[in-house]
């Protein structure tokens, strides 16, 4: 089990992340570049992250009826959590995935 | 029915909580146009839906980029052209799109564009090939890729190779002019070769026989003739043994460039020691001493190197002071990297060997005369010689690829510094 990564955020597991992009598009490249700064600054080791592109890969729609892009899903642990949209307010984002801030 | 638990029932709200949760933020950021696109599972097939703002660093990149961009029918018609292809052609938009690819391709590249469109049809293709626009070629490097079946087209790529050609003309020029040179350089060696042969029998016949005859007739009338007339011939045959050993210095200095070398690792000490041989004579005569240190072994050719370093030794001899005994001493170090300033463009280790004597020595200001052709420092009635000497030793030196330089201090002596590269 994987112990408290930073000073600010209470991990208790590694997270298992997917971000869905599209492409070339702008808020795609956003996305990647937002979720990246979030995942060194504040989860360091305790994730992994994995980047696909639904305009090279569009049958993961399949497993999941629906997917958005920009959109971070949060596989592990449960719950799963989804969130859509760009991901530049960070603080929003850790909060979406229900990983609690140390106080 | 089972009536659920309060703990149950309490589970489930949070659930649905939090699912209502994830759903108005899904529905807030579509609203708030931060989704560019989605994928649906439909029919078991994925469908791939780009809202407007999706495309747009597709269409900026494509436009904007410094290479052509197009798509061509399966007939090869264009439908489509970006900026840059049209400015290469030096055409407007409209005199591009909705025409033939192959209107703006040279004749002679028309053979290699059909088997390269032929061949992207199946896949993709690359290749070279001229445009001819308004009298220009304009010569290019195409990337075909066929766009099926997403699209009913053939994208290229096309790259301007103009500048790449300019230069690569400059270079064949020089190459051509490299190879005249080499030419002209093979006809100079012969012929100097020529002059050599020449020189060496023509020139010193009529000399030979200058001295026979002017030496048989001091011999045989001597007596015969008033003062004068003597003194003449004497001054006849002089001269005529200067202009020979004129011609023998001329000509071996020729042989450094002209005759045929083989360049074989020697120990410098090796010469040194061949040398003291050959001059064994004189070194007793002057009593000479030399201090030779570890010397060391180099690609060289053994028979210039015993010339070289004869003529330093001989000159070491013969420029000595008066009523002091000549002290010759050769060294060699490895040299300092900061010495070997612009001349040296190899990269490579050189050794710097040193020759100084103490003899008359010289003015620094002339360093670089001495080993001019004909050369010399001093009159003919104060010391003989052809002033061939140290050219020669510059010439063997620059076959070895190496430098030579002297150092002078009147009253003093002389050193002589070459630098060798290593083996």
């Amino acid at each position: 089990m994987k112990k408290k990564s930073t000073p600010e955020l209470i991990v208790h597991e590694k997270l298992t992340l997917q971000l869905y992009v599209s492409g070339m598009s702008p808020k795609s490249m956003e996305a990647i570049e937002n979720i990246k700064r979030l995942c060194d600054e504040h989860l360091k080791e305790a994730f992994e992250l994995e980047i696909i592109d639904i305009y090279k890969n569009p049958e993961v729609a399949s497993q999941q009826q629906i997917v958005f892009s920009p959109s971070l899903i949060k596989s592990l642990p449960l719950p799963k959590k989804t969130l859509v949209g760009n991901f530049s307010d960070s603080e929003k984002v850790i909060k979406g995935l229900g990983i609690a801030f140390k106080k | 029915m089972a009536a659920k638990s309060t703990e149950e029932l309490l589970l489930k709200i949070e659930e649905l909580e939090n699912s209502l949760a994830e759903s108005e933020q899904l529905i807030e950021a579509i609203k708030a146009g931060e989704v560019d696109a989605f994928a649906v599972n439909s029919n078991d097939k994925a469908e791939v839906y780009t809202l407007q703002s999706g495309d747009y660093a597709y269409r900026v990149l494509i436009e904007k980029f410094g290479e052509g961009a197009l798509n061509l029918t399966e007939d090869g018609l264009i439908v489509y052209t970006n900026t840059y292809f049209y400015e290469l052609l030096n055409l407007a938009y409209e005199n591009v799109v909705g025409s033939f690819f192959t209107d703006f391709i040279d004749e002679g590249s028309k053979k290699t564009f059909t088997n390269l469109f032929q061949k992207s049809l199946k896949g993709s293709s690359k290749g070279e090939i001229n445009l001819y626009v308004n009298e220009k070629i304009i010569p290019v490097y195409i990337s075909l890729t066929s766009l099926q079946p997403k699209l009913a087209t053939v994208g290229v790529i096309i790259t301007d190779l103009s500048e790449k050609k300019k230069n690569e003309e400059i270079i064949l020029k020089y190459q051509q002019d490299l190879e005249l040179k080499n030419l002209e350089l093979l006809q100079s060696n012969n012929e100097l070769a020529s002059f050599t042969y020449i020189a060496s029998h023509d020139l010193q016949e009529p000399l030979r026989k200058i001295q026979t005859f002017s030496n048989r007739i001091l011999d045989k009338e001597d007596g015969n003739f008033p003062a004068n007339i003597s003194d003449y011939f004497q001054r006849i045959i002089s001269a005529s043994e200067r202009m020979q050993n004129l011609i023998v210095g001329l000509l071996n200095y020729s042989r450094t460039n002209t005759a045929e070398v083989i360049y074989t690792p020697t120990s410098l000490n090796s010469i040194i020691d061949e040398v003291k041989t050959n001059l064994s004579e004189l070194l007793e005569e002057h009593q000479v001493s030399m201090e030779i240190s570890a010397l060391p072994v180099l690609n060289i050719v053994p028979l210039q190197f015993n010339q070289l370093f004869s003529n330093i030794i001989l000159n070491a001899i013969k420029y000595k002071k008066q009523n002091t005994k000549p002290v010759i001493k050769i060294t060699a170090v490895m040299a300092d990297a900061a010495e070997l300033q612009t001349n040296n463009t190899a990269a490579c280790n050189y050794w710097k060997i040193k020759i100084s004597d103490n003899g008359i020595g010289f003015e620094q200001q002339y360093a670089d005369k001495i080993f001019e052709l004909f050369q010399r420092l001093h009159g003919r009635n104060e010391y003989e010689g052809t002033g061939l000497g140290l050219a020669i030793c510059r010439k063997i030196v620059q076959n070895h690829h190496g430098f030579i330089k002297a150092e002078g201090k009147p009253d003093v002596g002389a050193t002589f510094i070459i630098y060798l590269p290593s083996l």
